[in-house]
């Protein structure tokens, strides 16, 4: 518990990210919807499309319809320039609006639905202009109503904002998704209580408003309705203004994606960066595209990415190539189609192979993949859950004539459980995997070159390439961290007991380096 | 002036003057068009063909909110705005028009209608229907309209209510000189109140006569088939006090 409350300390700046984004996309909405409302009072037609088109963005997960944005604005820069942002804010702020749009529509237009028709008869017998009908009875009547969408709306809009993560945008999903990958549940619960007391006090204020809008007494009503907009201006405002001075202006911004090698990778070149002087800010959590087009738009300005994801993913090759031929050749693809520099080699592969029990492999006599080819039909090999559909199982089966007795898939965490119990004789492993050290497992050697190479590599955005200071801080970790050291920084960070932050493990890596 | 509904003739060109200080009632069964031919007449309802004319000038021209003003208009359901106390009910006609209505006027209003002051600060939900409606009407003569329409006005109140309310519009319409034109399903309201009764059927006025005549046996079938309901019901209510004796 103590660790969770230590964290939620820590948690103020991605809680004023996620205030600004939540409130944003809200009132977004809101500016959207009550319009859409009105229209679609004076016609069954537009309603009928409104609501449907609403209903419909509904069924689209949260993180699909963020990640959509992606492309969508990606596209958008044809007619607005290469200017528009495609990550972060801005992707994140149109996914949740969009998202907040259906519940305060749809509580709008029934609303309108449910107004009695005496109430609507008298407005226009006593004479009033349109205008003055949805100004003087149909706003006031539904507004309670519409003020309960809203609260649906912040709720929802507040728990989705956890996923703007994916696209870049901090938020208290920061916690969230760097505690699933390095399964440090005090960050997750963290990120969650967080993230759940946020929606709860919006939710109070807005029902405060609510109730201000429905109570028939008149000063008291008043007094609701005011102090409840007041608080959550405050609120706003606070988060607004503890952002004064964090401008992103000149710092270095640092991608990363998913997984705890990666967190610590971007740690070891932000601390660097900082001791040099640097301002650093860190996108986390993206996924291998995303990252790629960050940088290549200058998002992000730093990126480590691997050589066989960029190789298949990037350059769409499905043949091979040796290691320097391969690096070689998607640095000058880079250079050439997106600008993005390719710095060097951190000098580790985090490259799929082929892992075993030592004591299985040695009473096996098994050290190499053609050793394993030799045992293979009375063996069974495990698999994380996409590994027999990558060309690298294609690639290696051909290769070496693999012929398993049994196969089966697991999710990456099991896989070594299911080896270390001897349900799997042989797995996919990754080779910067800190339990291939933690488990003493061996490594199969590929003699005949069969498995691609995934060499990490250190990624610069266009823009900054040219920056000679900031290259003579980075060159010094080209070639410096070997796999040893990857698997001990990310065993740190994976491992159940004494746990380490990936900020920590980057501090140990960094001293390793200096050795 | 004319208003079809698809295949329906609801009003098939009806002609109508209405005297200045009368007491007209429209009676009619459901669908006979009585409604429908009020409702054209504050541009509710927009007609087909045919024109209005109040005071010598076509209401019809010009935009519609304003002709409304220009008339009163109660109806069945009340229709008081439940977010607006009982005083902003009454005045809205005024806000609407831009002449905001005194509180003196209101007082005035509600003693019209025969309600304490005391009522203006009270929200609609706190008051009987018998108050309800005759807020209605106070709000409907807030402008001093030249013209009360009035649309089933005591469709909805209990028989005592009704009674009562019924009289003090009466009353009321020969204090301070109204014209008005009520649409009603019962004859016998018709009889007792107006001054003038017009039956309607199928879109068409089939009667155009004074109580008494209508009483005495004049208008012809349609009307005669309205009026010998009362008239049977208050002859079994004499034999019943009768047979008491």
């Amino acid at each position: 518990m103590s660790d969770i409350a230590a964290i939620l300390v820590t948690l103020g700046p991605k809680l004023a990210q996620h205030v600004l984004l939540a409130g944003s996309a809200l009132a977004l909405g809101i500016i959207i919807a009550l319009p859409l409302a009105v229209w679609a009072s004076r016609s069954a037609s537009v309603a009928r499309v409104a609501l449907t088109f609403a209903s419909l963005v509904q069924t689209i997960p949260a993180l699909a319809l963020l990640a959509l944005f992606f492309p969508l604005l990606l596209s958008l820069r044809a007619i607005f320039g290469e200017g528009l942002p495609t990550l972060g804010f801005l992707p994140a702020l149109l996914a949740l609006a969009l998202y907040a749009l259906l519940p305060i529509l749809r509580n709008a237009v029934t609303a309108r639905e449910h107004m009695a028709a005496g109430v609507l008869e008298a407005a226009d017998g006593v004479g009033m202009t349109p205008a003055q009908k949805l100004r003087w009875v149909e706003a006031p009547l539904a507004a309670p109503y519409i003020m309960a969408g809203i609260r649906t709306a912040a709720v929802w809009t507040i728990g989705a904002a956890t996923l703007s993560t994916t696209v870049g945008q901090p938020s208290l999903g920061d916690p969230i998704f760097a505690g699933l990958q390095t399964q440090n549940w005090a960050l997750v619960l963290a990120g969650c209580i967080a993230s759940a007391g946020l929606a709860i006090v919006a939710d109070l204020l807005l029902g405060t408003v609510e109730r201000g809008f429905r109570s028939r007494d008149r000063r008291h009503s008043r007094w609701m309705v005011r102090g409840g907009l007041l608080l959550l201006a405050l609120g706003v405002a606070a988060a607004l203004w503890s952002m004064r001075d964090r401008s992103d202006e000149g710092a270095a911004v640092i991608g990363a994606k998913n997984f705890s090698e990666q967190y610590i990778l971007a740690r070891l070149i932000g601390q660097r960066l900082e001791e040099a002087g640097y301002a650093v800010r860190y996108r986390e959590g993206l996924g291998s595209a995303v990252i790629h087009r960050a940088l290549a738009s200058g998002n992000v300005d730093l990126a480590v990415d691997y050589t066989g994801t960029l190789w298949t993913n990037e350059l769409q090759r499905e043949d091979m190539a040796g290691r320097d031929a391969m690096f070689e050749t998607i640095r000058e693809w880079e250079e050439r189609e997106t600008g993005i520099h390719v710095l060097g080699r951190l000098g580790f592969e985090n490259a799929y192979a082929f892992a075993m029990r030592r004591d299985v492999a040695d009473r096996l006599g098994i050290e190499t993949l053609d050793d394993l080819a030799r045992e293979a039909p009375r063996l069974t090999i495990g698999g994380d859950i996409e590994f027999f559909e990558r060309p690298e199982w294609r690639a290696v089966r051909q290769a070496y004539g693999l012929g398993f007795a049994e196969q089966r898939s697991f999710q990456a965490t099991f896989m070594y459980d299911a080896l270390a119990a001897g349900e799997a004789d042989v797995i996919s492993a990754y080779t910067s995997d800190g339990r291939i050290a933690a488990d003493d497992l061996v490594v199969l050697e590929d003699p005949r070159g069969a498995l691609p190479t995934y060499d990490a590599i250190l990624m610069l955005a266009p823009g900054i390439s040219e920056d000679e200071d900031l290259l003579r801080v980075l060159r010094p970790l080209l070639g410096q961290i070997d796999v040893a050291a990857m698997r001990r920084a990310n065993h740190a960070v994976d491992r159940a007991e004494n746990k380490r932050s990936p900020a920590e493990a980057a501090r140990m890596l960094a001293r390793e380096i200096t050795r | 002036m004319r208003k079809h509904f698809g295949a329906v003739r609801a009003v098939d060109d009806v002609t109508l003057d209405v005297a200045e200080g009368s007491f007209c009632a429209l009676v009619g069964k459901s669908g006979s068009g009585k409604s429908t031919l009020l409702k054209m007449v504050n541009r509710l309802i927009a007609p087909d063909a045919g024109t209005v004319i109040l005071h010598g000038e076509n209401s019809l021209s010009g935009p519609a909110p304003a002709s409304r003003r220009r008339i009163g208009y109660v109806f069945q359901d009340v229709g008081l705005f439940p977010h607006m106390k009982v005083a902003e009910n009454i005045g809205i006609g005024g806000r609407v028009a831009g002449v905001p209505l005194s509180r003196e006027r209101v007082a005035e209003l509600l003693e019209q209608v025969e309600l304490d002051p005391s009522l203006a600060e009270r929200m609609p939900d706190e008051l009987s229907g018998g108050q309800r409606q005759r807020i209605g009407v106070a709000r409907a003569l807030a402008l001093e309209p030249p013209l009360l329409l009035m649309d089933e006005p005591f469709g909805a109140l209990d028989p005592v209510t009704r009674e009562a309310l019924g009289r003090s519009v009466r009353a009321l319409h020969d204090r301070i000189g109204l014209t008005t034109l009520m649409v009603t399903h019962d004859m016998a309201e018709a009889l007792l109140l107006a001054d003038r009764v017009l039956v309607m059927d199928r879109g068409r006025i089939v009667a155009d006569e004074a109580p008494a005549a209508l009483v005495a046996g004049a208008g012809g079938e349609e009307a005669q088939q309205m009026v010998a309901v009362p008239r049977a019901q208050a002859r079994a209510l004499t034999g019943l006090e009768r047979s008491i004796e």
